[in-house]
């Protein structure tokens, strides 16, 4: 038995869902939707849920990580009730119930506290800067050692806690019975789809868009590890200079496509882009691309100027670390791959 | 007797010929000494047939015509004037039935359905030998309409046929003009207001002079039929002095001490027992509650000049050509207990719901409390497949849908729940639906056989409900104001009208017309129409659609002052009667009355009256009652023919009869495809698939040009597959 | 432009609605004019099998209503019309409506279908939903009301009948050619023009300039199809074979001259039962089929073949006859007089010495050697001058007649020459010199005989009028050649000098002759041919004399001529279109020559017929351009002679005083939701094909899927296809679809009502529906649905979402949707898949009405200014909607929407002339009582 709770719509609107209540239950986003399967059939249900305000079953659902946002079924809804773009919205919603800290809920919902939130960010590397009297080499040293801090730190603070609050609300709370093995053996299901996103291939829209996909987050992945376990900016290794380069250009070129997409708003995909879907793709660019210049001007000693540059990366890395990795759409890459994950468990 | 008759056999398609087998039958009768014509037609009703008829009838002179095609019902008219086309006496036609006598309920048994045929059409050649012909009966029609019922299609059909010139008298049950319309604020789709559509009607009618309202009136004899109905109304008093003036009614109106149940308010409220439906109700007279004034002397006393208690009904005699009848309908009233309906407090019906909406201008109340949220239950009293009322009520979703965007528009914070089982805002409609579930209206599916259950949870009223669009998940609702959104039943009073005209009732106890489509207004009374929802649920537009189809039919009607109908009435051989008066007990229609013939006390047909039911033939002791075209001679010569034995052999099973025999002129070039088609048509009979594997063609291709070769006759089907999958065909 | 009778209603649409909104009007006594696009009135609703929700049979329910209509004395219909405009004029409007050529005569037409029996063309059959074919020749169905037939020849006809100045059919008689049918072939060509074993020979053939296929290998070889069928025949039939003429007159033509204008009018006249004399002033018959045209082209065998055609008509041929007062002739009795006496007169150049022995003109050059003394040319030295087509038969005749050597002098360049391409070739492989860009200056005589000319070189200027560069003089390049013969072929002027004064004539002398008629300054002469038109080409000069004798005929009969119009051409079909179309190459076909070395001493024909292979070879080459062949075997079938090629578009215009608007509805193109796949899966069709499949006139003798007729035994229903749909859009269908969001009304119904017919049909077929709701909302139709249930329907609510053909070749299809009741999404496989397609509004509506203009909803049906009142009115007065014009709506609220607009309509019409009865009794108030 469920209470019926009409109000919930209006929340899950601060999360930028739109016309979902147009809805009249036809089925045919389901029907339409290529990864949906008779084993797991969506995004109908999930529309009826969120009208329907049945909170829990939503939390308990990881359906909404197993759409990959083609956009297929909000081009064919033949109420135009954008049933993908409710998915979207549904992953930012769940994204704030998994975090214990409640800010991503705040940042989602408030664009003024997210701008405030990188107008602070911005003001504490000016101080920082200028407590090191903008001496680059002590920033460039300070930002290396901020970079391994805040990725542990945040992990393990803030990422690993909310895992498991995922875990909670869609094995534990539903009663779902798994056996200790399974957590093992399904394992590998967890990597496969962190690296590759294997699943989204099974979208009947084109298979370009899984491929700069796959590029990029091994790209970003790549250029996290030179930057921060092999210090590019510091180094003098060839081959590592070579390998951050690459790897930088990859991260920023393919987020252009990205960005433009979002302006253009072309597929549906890109129709309706929420601001932290914006940050994150415009902040990933500019992350990709500041890196770049830095170790361009560090190449080229070009030293003055690459003193405010680094700033700038420093702020974009700062505001990367702090506001999009955890509280931002950065952990739907995390939690698509848990809910794969989970899903295999729930699997009986 | 009738020597020269022609028969014409109809495949009707293959509606007929494919269990009957009409080419026989046809080469039968043939042989018969007085048919001189006798064939198997395609389609008997087609115009090239008619007139391939009445050439027939010319060039052999026949005297008398027999078809067999389907129901009189649907073409005796048309073969009736075929007759008359060709200089045929039209009662020298017999049709008869081997469609849904013979082939249709047959299907499984051709042979004999055939055999029943042949005696049918036996039957009905021996019947037309005896036909007489006969003239129709010239009646005068008076150009004057009776519509019954002051709704909005009532009032709307009498502006139209006071418009084209004809006289009309309305009469009106209630003291106010409006009926259902003026309960409801706003109509869907255009929002108008009722009571200022009912206020324009109104002032509209009142232009023609040839318009005449009884309000307060009931009908109460009718006698007489087509163009000369005399139909007796009671016109109730109102208890108000004619000579009274507006202000002193309107005092006593505003001092009347006692109050009664408020009908028009559906008794959610109490009024006066002097009282107007609503304001503006029109005509602007008040009307006394006697009854309920009848011990409040000094009002009654102060007021004396205003009222008269003591006023009579009045019996009034009106001649109307022809009558429209358009009395609308009842809500349907919940059982009490259905859905917790007077059991639980805040459960109310959906024209309640309009009319507390009207009486609350500003915030929604019911009994004190304010309305924030409202759960309507669809379909109560209708779509019931247990209960009595098995069909849809048509207008009651779209009315519930546009009722809650009201309800928004109207009060804002509100949140509506519908459970529904299917919703249907046909057509434009539709938006209304798309709307509602935009603005947040929340939509649940119910099937009957798991109905919502209406509950009292401490101060809440839960329903309960299955709802299907969640995986048949059990759901909750808190409403404040449980609505059950009921349908349109028949009047309470249908029955009294339905008898005194001798309007048939159907199975959902509306009104009946006689045929949906071929005559949708038209009633089994010649001169009686109806329209508007007393024939079926139908929102406004619809309602007033319907009845101006019925103005446009007794228009045409009135137009001439002369009508002719068919001449099967009695007749009474005045020679050979006693005058027993058992035939005058017996008629329904008060046709026959006492004459004198001569000396002769006999009895005495009313040509205008008779309807020629037969009533009156078997009772007379003497046996000198006949009815034309139904006289002994053709009755009995009819069963002598049915009884007759026929030697039919079976048919040819399997194979198909061929739509049609093409020209003379063969075709002398076939196109490519077809002569491809042709060569890949190796064996002696073919299937596609196999026509397919031997030319290479697509198979759509093959199937389109075979069947075009088989309706052209260069080839045929061939009986079925072993597995009866495919058909096979041969060349011809 | 006639004005036809005035009425007091105009219905537009023939449907149900339309039907019953003109019967009620009608039957109050009005006069109605019903106007339909279709060949039959009935509409949508005869096509249906039954009717939801009693079941009766669509056809049995509509047939009386159209009978009722059709035969009403006061309802006139106009069906195959479009409305071009309707204006408001005060109160009434003008209407102006086109009344399309059914090409049949309505009132001749028994609906018998024998021209359907042998029509050649199959075309997809729209009655039947396109699931099988119908002739061009045809009965729109069999229930058809009228029930007449019609050719459809939509609106064009192709290139080569087209080009044809003569009216002739090509396109028909490579047909009738192509599948041996060379008598009807024959037949075909005697329709237009009696002489075709010379047109075979010697016709320019302006149609293989027009044929499609000339802009591919090579036109297809018109002519020489010709000369064969005409061989055959001529073969076959050594005489004419006696033609019966019917309804004989008692007029008497004379025609002047027997050349190819001549002969062709007195055909044609008489075939119209006049009698006709023919004179010629030459001593034999034929004009210059005769006297032109030399003997290895034409035998003269032939063209007195040809003349048998004539003749057998009783044409009286008088020659030596010249005759040049035409007065006389009406004074010996005749009542007209068609002057064809061609252009017998050269035209002389004036060069000087020109008045020299052994300078002769042209035509008097093939005269003589064609029906008198031959010139000896043994071992002379030929010069002809000019470049036309008789300059080269006279340089071709001179090698016969034993010229040494002869060369064609022409002034401007080869592409200018006037002469045929073809010819001029063969000439040159004779051994004809062709000398361009020379001109003579003067001929040098010796002893009054020729032997020198002196030539000048020329030069291309500008162009002229003509549209030809005109040749200027070289200065200077003067110089000399000899010669022993010279032949001028400058030009040819018309024989009218006998006339000057009787009739008014050009300044070149030619006959004034209205451009239409042929009709000369004086009533009862006509004239045509090159008379008329200067010297040009035999089946121009022919094409005149039918068109004479086309006006001649209505002359004589006292009809004003300018009432009609001759001919049955229609404009050349788009090539474009033809050629889009996928076709193998196939080269023109040669047929033999006789052997260059023996052709420039015989007279025996250069040009052989072709076999019978080449032949058929050849004609299957056309390319089979328009839509009717114009082959007339419906002509030569129909026993009424009731087929009429040359009917016109009618324009009508009458005065109307209101308008109902009952055009009805379309159904939603299933194309246009891509993911069903119409049309590319043979198997999913749409509803309305379904209804013909299961129709008592169904088109198959069973329920057959359309892809491989396999009796289906699994039915799937897609229902709301096109309605309830704003995604529409999104789906690529291009431009002509729209999101169509609201419910269509009818679909639940019929689907329902198809499900119970087929389980009737096949007792053992699953029937699934897939649904979102089910709008059984009308009267009977909630049990209806509850009746489908009980046997054994089954409903599935889920929208589907896409369908695709099974991977194994079956045919089958695989549906996917959600069973939302379940919440889960799954595929079914079917035979067959019906898609319930929406309604759609008909939108060519609102474009007829000019000066007003008719609003629409927001969904482009007629809209309802005031619905719940006045519920047929719309936004111009007098101006009314019923039926589906105005939404969707089932059949019984259509027609109760047209009863309710023919009572608005009744009583716009009679505000303004009956006056209103008075009360019954006057004491009666209007209030209560």
């Amino acid at each position: 038995m469920s209470r019926v709770n009409p109000k919930f719509a209006t929340e899950l609107s601060k999360y930028g869902s739109s016309d979902f209540n147009a809805c009249f239950n036809c089925g045919n986003c389901t029907a339409t939707c290529s990864l949906s399967t008779a084993d797991s059939s969506f995004p109908r249900e999930m529309i009826r849920y969120t009208t329907l305000g049945l909170e829990d079953d939503i939390k308990a659902s990881l359906k909404p990580w197993e759409c990959y946002y083609c956009g297929e079924c909000s081009s064919e809804c033949p109420r135009q009730a954008e049933p993908g773009e409710l998915m979207m919205s549904l992953r930012r919603y769940l994204t704030a119930q998994y975090d214990w800290t409640g800010l991503s809920g705040l940042l989602y919902k408030s664009l003024p506290l997210s701008i405030t939130a990188f107008i602070l960010t911005f003001v504490g590397v000016i101080v920082f800067a200028f407590s090191v009297g903008f001496e680059l080499e002590k920033m460039i040293h300070f930002g290396h050692l901020f970079e391994g801090i805040a990725i542990g730190t945040i992990g393990l603070v803030i990422l690993m806690p909310n895992i498991a609050r995922m875990w909670y609300f869609t094995i534990l709370k539903p009663k779902t019975k798994v056996p200790f093995m399974k957590y093992l053996k399904s394992m590998g299901e967890l990597f496969i789809h962190m690296f590759t996103q294997k699943r989204a291939l099974g979208c009947d829209d084109n298979q370009f868009r899984w491929f700069e996909h796959f590029i990029l987050v091994i790209g970003y992945l790549s250029l996290l590890f030179t930057t921060v376990a092999l210090n590019w900016f510091g180094t003098s290794s060839l081959f590592v200079i070579v390998l951050g380069y690459v790897m930088s250009a990859i991260v920023f070129v393919v987020t252009i496509d990205f960005v433009s997409s979002r302006i253009k708003k072309d597929k549906a995909v890109s129709k309706h882009s929420q601001p932290s879907d914006i940050f994150f793709v415009v902040w990933l660019f500019f992350m990709g691309f500041t890196a770049f210049l830095v170790r361009l001007f560090i190449d080229l000693d070009l030293l003055e100027m690459n003193k405010w540059l680094y700033i700038f990366h420093l702020t974009v890395l700062v505001q990367w670390a702090l506001i999009i990795v955890p509280f931002g759409k950065w952990t739907h890459f995390l939690y698509r791959s848990f809910a794969m994950y989970f899903a295999k468990l729930k699997e009986k | 007797m009738k020597q020269r008759i022609g028969v014409y056999i109809c495949h009707c398609g293959g509606n007929i010929s494919d269990y009957v087998d009409v080419e026989e039958l046809g080469k039968m009768f043939h042989q018969e000494e007085n048919v001189v014509v006798s064939k198997d037609v395609m389609f008997a009703c087609a115009d090239s047939n008619q007139k391939d008829m009445v050439a027939d009838i010319q060039a052999n002179k026949l005297d008398a015509i027999v078809v067999c095609s389907c129901s009189p019902k649907l073409h005796l008219h048309t073969f009736k004037n075929v007759a008359a086309r060709a200089g045929l006496n039209p009662s020298n036609y017999v049709q008869v039935n081997i469609r849904e006598q013979c082939s249709w309920p047959h299907s499984d048994r051709p042979r004999e359905a055939t055999v029943k045929a042949a005696g049918l059409i036996r039957a009905g050649i021996n019947r037309v030998s005896y036909s007489e012909s006969l003239e129709n009966i010239e009646l005068t029609v008076k150009k004057s309409a009776l519509v019954i019922g002051a709704g909005v299609s009532g009032m709307k059909a009498a502006i139209d046929l006071a418009r084209s010139g004809n006289e009309v008298f309305l009469i009106e049950k209630d003291f106010f003009v409006g009926g259902r319309i003026a309960q409801k604020q706003t109509l869907f789709p255009t929002n108008q207001n009722g009571k200022e559509v009912v206020t324009f009607l109104y002032n509209e009618m009142k232009k023609f002079p040839n318009i005449t309202i009884f309000t307060g009136a009931t009908v109460e004899k009718v006698s007489g039929s087509l163009g000369n109905f005399s139909v007796d109304i009671k016109v109730k008093p109102r208890y108000i002095k004619p000579s009274a003036d507006k202000r002193s009614v309107e005092r006593a109106m505003g001092e009347c001490p006692v109050t009664i149940h408020d009908d028009f308010n559906l008794g959610l409220v109490e009024r006066k027992a002097i009282y107007k439906n609503y304001p503006e109700a029109l005509p602007d007279v008040p009307v006394v509650d006697a009854e309920a004034l009848k011990d409040a002397h000094d009002f009654t006393s102060k007021f004396a000049s205003t009222l008269n208690l003591n006023e009579e009904a009045q019996t009034l005699s009106l001649i109307a050509g022809s009558v429209l009848v358009t009395t609308g309908y009842d809500h349907y009233q919940p059982k009490e207990g259905e859905y917790g309906y007077k059991t639980i407090s805040n459960v109310v019906t959906l024209p309640e719901l309009n009319r507390l909406m009207e009486m609350n201008p500003e915030k929604l109340v019911y009994k004190g409390k304010q309305i924030k949220s409202l759960a309507f239950i669809y379909c109560v009293g209708s779509r019931q497949t247990k209960g009595d009322n098995k069909y849809c009520s048509r207008q009651c979703c779209t009315s519930t849908i546009h009722t809650s965007l009201q309800l928004k528009e109207k009060y804002k914070d509100i949140q509506t729940y519908h459970l529904y089982r299917d919703i249907r805002t046909y057509g434009k409609q539709e938006l209304m639906y798309a709307e509602s579930s935009k603005q947040g209206d929340l939509y649940f599916k119910y099937e009957e056989k798991e109905m919502p259950v209406v509950s009292v949870d401490g101060k809440s009223t839960i329903v309960k409900v299955k709802d299907y669009l969640t995986a048949k998940k059990e759901m909750e609702i808190e409403a404040d104001l449980v609505v059950l959104v009921t349908g349109m039943v028949a009047r309470e009073d249908a029955t009294t009208i339905s008898e005194l005209f001798k309007i048939p009732i159907g199975r959902d106890k509306f009104f009946n017309e006689i045929h949906p489509k071929l005559k949708p207004v038209e009633t089994v009374i010649k001169g009686v129409y109806i329209g508007g929802t007393c024939q079926g649920p139908k929102n406004v537009s619809e309602s007033v659609q319907s009845s101006l189809a019925g103005a446009s039919k007794i228009t045409a009607l009135l137009k001439s002052g002369t009508v002719s109908v068919d001449p099967i009435i009695a007749s009474v051989d005045a020679n050979k009667c006693t005058w027993c008066g058992k035939c005058s007990d017996v008629c329904d229609f008060t046709a026959i009355k006492e004459v004198l013939f001569g000396e002769k006390h006999v009895a005495g047909v009313n040509k205008a009256v008779c309807t020629g039911c037969g009533i009156c033939a078997p009772v007379c002791p003497e046996n000198v009652i006949e009815i034309a075209q139904y006289t002994d001679n053709e009755i009995e010569s009819m069963i002598d023919g049915f009884m007759m034995d026929f030697d039919i052999k079976e048919k040819g099973t399997g194979e198909v009869v061929e739509v049609e025999e093409e020209g003379k002129v063969g075709m002398k070039e076939y196109p490519l495809v077809w002569r491809e088609i042709l060569a890949g048509m190796t064996a002696e009979k073919n299937t596609i698939p196999e026509i397919v594997a031997n030319t290479k063609l697509a198979g759509e291709l093959v199937t389109f040009h075979l069947m075009t070769m088989n309706r052209y006759g260069v080839v045929v089907p061939a009986g079925m597959d072993a597995k009866e999958t495919y058909y096979y065909y041969k060349r011809k | 432009m006639k004005q036809d009778k005035n009425y007091d209603a105009l219905v537009i649409g023939g449907g149900i609605a339309g039907q019953e909104a003109a019967l009620s009007l009608a039957d109050m006594g009005h006069e109605v004019l019903l106007v339909d696009k279709a060949l039959s009135i009935g509409g949508k609703m005869i096509q249906l099998s039954k009717v939801f929700p009693t079941l009766d049979c669509a056809a049995c329910i509509t047939t009386p209503k159209m009978s009722e209509t059709a035969r009403h004395p006061k309802i006139t219909l106009a069906l195959n019309s479009e409305i071009d405009s309707i204006n408001k004029v005060g109160e009434d409007f003008n209407v102006q409506i086109s009344k399309k050529a059914r090409y049949v005569i309505q009132e001749d037409c028994t609906g018998c279908a024998e021209c359907e029996a042998v029509c050649p063309e199959v075309r997809s059959d729209d009655y039947n939903a396109n699931l099988a074919g119908r002739k061009v020749a045809y009965i729109p169905f069999n229930l058809a009301n009228p029930r007449i037939a019609t050719i459809d020849r939509q609106g064009h006809s192709a290139p080569c009948i087209n080009e044809c100045p003569g009216g002739v059919k090509p396109y028909g008689y490579i047909t009738l050619a192509r599948n041996g049918q060379y008598e009807e072939a024959m037949k075909l060509h005697l329709e237009d023009i009696p002489f075709p074993g010379s047109l075979g020979r010697a016709c320019y053939a302006p149609c293989q300039n027009a044929c499609t296929r000339a802009s591919l290998e090579g036109a297809v070889d018109i002519r020489k199809t010709k000369r064969f069928f005409a061989d055959w025949y001529y073969e076959k039939y050594p005489e004419a074979p006696e033609v019966e003429i019917k309804n004989k007159t008692d007029k008497k033509i004379a025609v002047i001259g027997s050349g190819p204008a001549g002969i062709t009018a007195a055909y044609h006249l008489a075939l119209k039962g006049h009698n006709v004399t023919i004179f010629e002033a030459a001593p034999a018959a034929g004009g210059m089929l005769r006297l032109a045209l030399p003997e290895y082209r034409a035998p003269k065998s032939v063209v007195d073949r040809d003349l048998k055609n004539i003749t057998v008509l009783g044409v009286n041929i008088e020659c030596n006859q010249k005759i040049t007062d035409l007065k006389a002739l009406k004074e010996q009795g005749f009542d007209a007089v068609f002057v064809s006496v061609g252009t017998h007169d050269a035209v002389k150049s004036g060069t000087e010495g020109s008045k020299l022995n052994g300078i002769v003109d042209c035509l008097h050059f093939l005269r003589e050697s064609n029906i008198g003394k031959k010139e000896d040319l043994k071992g002379k030295r030929v010069m002809v001058i000019g470049g036309g087509n008789t300059a080269i038969d006279a340089a071709r005749t001179s090698l016969r007649l034993g010229a040494s050597k002869v060369t064609v002098i022409y002034r401007r360049s080869r592409e200018e020459m006037p002469c045929f391409a073809p010819e001029i070739h063969e000439a040159e492989e004779e051994g004809v010199e062709i000398m361009i860009l020379r001109n003579p200056v003067k001929y040098i005589g010796e002893n009054g005989q020729i032997k020198q000319v002196q030539l000048v070189k020329m030069q291309l200027g500008e162009k002229d009028a003509s549209g030809r560069r005109s040749p200027e003089v070289v200065k200077g390049s003067e110089y000399i050649e000899n010669v022993d013969y010279v032949i001028e072929a400058i030009g040819l002027k018309p024989s009218t000098s006998p006339f000057v004064g009787q009739v008014d004539l050009n300044k070149n002398g030619t006959i004034v002759a209205d451009k239409k008629t042929l009709q000369t300054s004086v009533d009862y002469i006509f004239a045509g041919g090159d008379t008329v038109t200067g010297a040009t080409t035999l089946i121009e000069a022919a094409g005149q004399g039918k068109k004479a004798a086309f006006y001649m005929d209505k002359y004589l009969r006292g009809l004003n001529m300018l009432d009609f119009q001759d001919g049955d051409k229609l404009p050349a079909v788009d090539k474009a279109k033809i050629l889009s179309k996928q076709y193998t190459l196939a080269p023109q076909i040669q047929n033999a020559m006789m052997p260059l070395a023996q052709r420039a001493t015989s007279w025996k024909e250069v040009e052989q017929t072709y076999t019978e292979a080449e032949l058929k070879a050849s004609t299957e080459r056309c390319l089979d351009c328009s839509n009717c062949r114009e082959c007339h075997q419906c002509v030569a079938a129909c026993p009424s002679n009731a087929i009429d090629f040359s009917q016109k578009t009618q324009v009508m215009n009458t005065t109307v005083k209101s308008v109902i608007v009952t055009t009805g509805y379309k159904l939603f193109p299933p194309s246009g939701k891509p993911n069903y796949g119409y049309t590319k899966y043979a198997n999913v069709i749409d509803s309305m094909q379904m209804d013909r499949l299961i129709a008592p006139t169904r088109p198959f003798n069973n329920v057959l899927r359309p892809g491989d007729g396999k009796v289906p035994d699994n039915i799937a229903y897609v229902l709301c296809t096109g309605s309830r749909d704003s995604a529409i859009e999104n789906s690529g269908c291009g431009a002509d679809c729209e999101n169509n969001p609201i419910c269509s009304q009818i679909c639940c119904m019929y689907s329902i009502k198809q499900a119970q017919l087929l389980m009737g049909a096949l007792p053992m077929a699953d029937i699934t529906i897939y649904y979102m709701d089910i709008r059984a909302f009308g009267k009977g139709y909630e049990e209806f649905f509850m009746e489908a249930k009980s046997m054994g329907v089954t409903f599935v609510k889920g929208k589907v979402a896409k369908i695709r053909e099974n991977e194994n070749g079956s045919g089958d299809l695989i549906l996917r949707y959600e069973d939302t009741t379940k919440g889960i999404v799954k595929e079914a496989k079917h035979d067959v898949v019906v898609l319930s397609v929406g309604v759609v509004p008909n939108k060519d509506v609102p474009e007829m009405f000019k000066s007003d203009k008719l609003e629409l909803d927001a969904f482009n049906f007629v809209k309802q200014t005031d619905e719940l009142i006045n519920p047929s009115l719309t936004s111009i007065e007098g101006v009314y909607v019923a039926g589906a014009a105005s939404g969707p709506k089932d059949i019984p609220d259509s027609i109760l929407s047209a009863g309710a607009a023919a009572s608005e309509v009744a009583g716009y019409l009679s505000k303004n002339k009956e006056p209103r009865i008075k009360s019954q009794d006057k004491k009666r108030d209007f209030t209560t009582v």
